[in-house]
């Protein structure tokens, strides 16, 4: 019998119950942040334009580059329709175009929190607020892959329509790769945009830092002579995601054109990644120690 | 219950809020009562956990607000009409931070029509009117139906009907038996809302205590005597409840007897008195006198807070 009461008397000695009953499954959980991120997003027109202008821009870029193919015919010289170099003639345009708008989107996501002041809102919701950064992530990585994924759809519909050859053979070597490249160099642009806007937290900062490195600073860089940046070329975030895109003879014969090494294309998306976590995690140790 | 202990805020050289320690109790209305710039906001950011306290600490229920679970159920706050992005309406801001706790929207639904936010809700935050702000910002502190309630200046930018709406609300919700921490730097407001002050000035507390005795302590009467022999009348009057302050030559600013017992005291001791006047202190008074004295004290004068509101509270009188 002294088995059975002393159980008994075991929660009454715990801890004092809360003053009322805690309302059942209500709570700040990573899945709850998320559900809260997309709602924030899709709950501005902002979203709406530059996802329209992203898809506008990769379509458009891609159809661009399908009619001077169409025009031109010896822009592909001897490739097999349907081959890497047909599809990375298409599609790379578009994307060099449409990651633009998509950069200022996953910026925007932090640094109009912070204009605005929402910012105070959110992490009075969620008081650790690194979820609410890694919650933005997740929600820019899905909107960037199914954006792209849809302008790539589209873009190889048009293109196919306006030159017959630009039509992927999906089962050419890499072609399949290449364009898995485009949809992960989309996502970790936008990642790096985040990154960005996180650790700067103005939109005009972000904005004007992000397109200026990924416009004028890489190609700067690319073009000037100076022997000692042939280490810093191949760390460029963009210019070292890209390689994503191509097939790995491709990405090493990229050693010839003044890098000192010549990452492969996995080697070159983890170098984007990399800038990715780094700057995240500048933007986290902020958050977790200054006023918000 | 909210319990903060040295807690400490400093910017740069700056000290916000200078080693306070205070405990708001639940079942009551307690006032945050101090002028402009006095720390109050940066106190209520701190308990929330938006700014991190350079030393000391503060805990709701017992718990630091960044170690809560579902903190929107155990305190809601409106620190800032302007927390919500202009772009969003009022019921998809209140969406999102329900979305972070697994709120539904049937809650969200009441606490629009609770902050009679229901002709606006589908409207964006971007022609919002201050009051409008403050009502939303007040529909996102109940979301969670907290058991703890912060409110920074909550009636600014209200028209009356709006005040008289947050007024009842706070009543209701403290007799509920929640925790209610309400600012101003109006002390009118005040004496109708809170049954209990913390009054700061200068990041430190200088009152803690119900209101009507919070009131009547910095109200204490004072009396200005004209007399030949003003100093001999200071040393007879000298008490522990008496202060006695020379205001120039031959007057004196008497705080704490009536004027009947200044009267009195001169009568028995043959001295001649050319003016007793009663001077009696408003609300106002109260808060300029409690708020004024670290001021005075910082600017390196010596004068006690109480004779820089005395002349203004003697023009009043007369």
């Amino acid at each position: 019998m002294t088995a059975t009461t002393a159980p008994a008397s075991a929660p009454a000695a715990g801890s004092p119950a809360p003053a009322r009953p805690a309302q059942p499954g209500v709570r700040v959980t990573f899945p709850h942040t998320v559900r809260a991120e997309w709602i924030k997003l899709w709950s501005l027109r902002s979203t709406y334009w530059t996802l329209a202008v992203t898809l506008l821009l990769f379509v458009g870029g891609s159809a661009l580059s399908a009619v001077s193919i169409a025009q031109v015919p010896e822009l592909v010289g001897d490739a097999a329709a349907g081959s890497v170099p047909i599809v990375q003639q298409v599609l790379m345009p578009g994307l060099l175009l449409g990651q633009l708008p998509l950069l200022v989107l996953a910026a925007l996501t932090v640094t109009g929190e912070y204009a605005t002041g929402a910012a105070r809102s959110s992490f009075a919701a969620v008081p650790a607020r690194v979820p609410v950064l890694l919650a933005k992530a997740v929600v820019v990585a899905v909107v960037a892959a199914l954006t792209t994924a849809v302008g790539v759809a589209v873009a190889v519909l048009v293109a196919g329509g306006i030159a017959d050859v630009t039509t992927p053979d999906w089962g050419a070597p890499y072609v399949v790769h290449v364009v898995l490249g485009v949809l992960l160099y989309a996502v970790g642009a936008a990642l790096l945009g985040l990154a960005v806007g996180a650790v700067l937290r103005s939109s005009a900062a972000a904005i004007t830092s992000v397109i200026g490195l990924v416009l004028i600073v890489e190609n700067v860089l690319t073009m000037l002579p100076w022997e000692p940046l042939e280490w810093v070329r191949p760390l460029l975030p963009s210019r070292a995601g890209m390689t994503i895109t191509q097939t790995p003879e491709q990405a090493a014969a990229a050693a010839d054109m003044g890098l000192a090494f010549a990452p492969s294309p996995w080697g070159g998306y983890a170098i984007l990644l990399g800038w990715v976590v780094l700057l995240g995690t500048v933007a986290a140790v902020r958050l977790r120690t200054r006023d918000a | 219950m909210i319990e903060a202990q040295s807690l400490t805020k400093r910017y740069g050289r700056t000290t916000a809020v200078d080693d306070i320690s205070f405990t708001v109790r639940p079942g009551a209305v307690t006032g945050f009562l101090g002028p402009n710039g006095a720390g109050k906001s940066t106190t209520m950011r701190m308990v929330v956990g938006l700014d991190r306290p350079s030393h000391g600490s503060v805990t709701v229920s017992g718990t630091p607000y960044g170690r809560m679970r579902a903190p929107l159920t155990e305190v809601g706050a409106l620190l800032d009409a302007k927390a919500a992005h202009p772009g969003r309406t009022a019921r998809q801001h209140l969406r999102t931070l329900a979305a972070t706790h697994g709120i539904g929207d049937k809650r969200v639904n009441e606490v629009i029509d609770l902050a009679g936010l229901g002709s606006v809700a589908n409207k964006r935050v971007k022609g919002f009117s201050l009051g409008m702000g403050q009502r939303l910002g007040i529909a996102a502190a109940l979301l969670g139906d907290p058991h703890t309630l912060i409110l920074d200046e909550p009636v600014n930018g209200l028209d009356p009907e709006g005040v008289l709406w947050v007024r009842g609300l706070v009543k209701h919700l403290a007799r509920d038996g929640r925790t209610i921490f309400l600012s101003s730097h109006l002390m009118s407001e005040m004496a109708v809302t809170a049954d209990h002050l913390l009054v700061i000035g200068r990041g430190r507390i200088v009152a803690d205590g119900p209101v009507r005795e919070v009131i009547d302590r910095a109200t204490r009467t004072t009396v200005r005597v004209r007399s030949p022999h003003a100093t001999e009348l200071a040393a007879l009057l000298a008490g522990p409840d008496v202060t006695v302050d020379a205001v120039e030559p031959g007057v004196l600013d008497v705080h704490g007897p009536t004027a009947a017992a200044v009267g009195e005291v001169a009568a028995a001791a043959r001295l001649v008195l050319h003016e007793l006047t009663p001077v009696t202190g408003s609300l106002e008074d109260a808060y300029m006198s409690l708020t004024s004295d670290l001021v005075e004290y910082r600017s390196g004068g010596g004068a006690d807070g109480a004779t820089e509101s005395a002349p203004t509270a003697t023009e009043v009188a007369r």
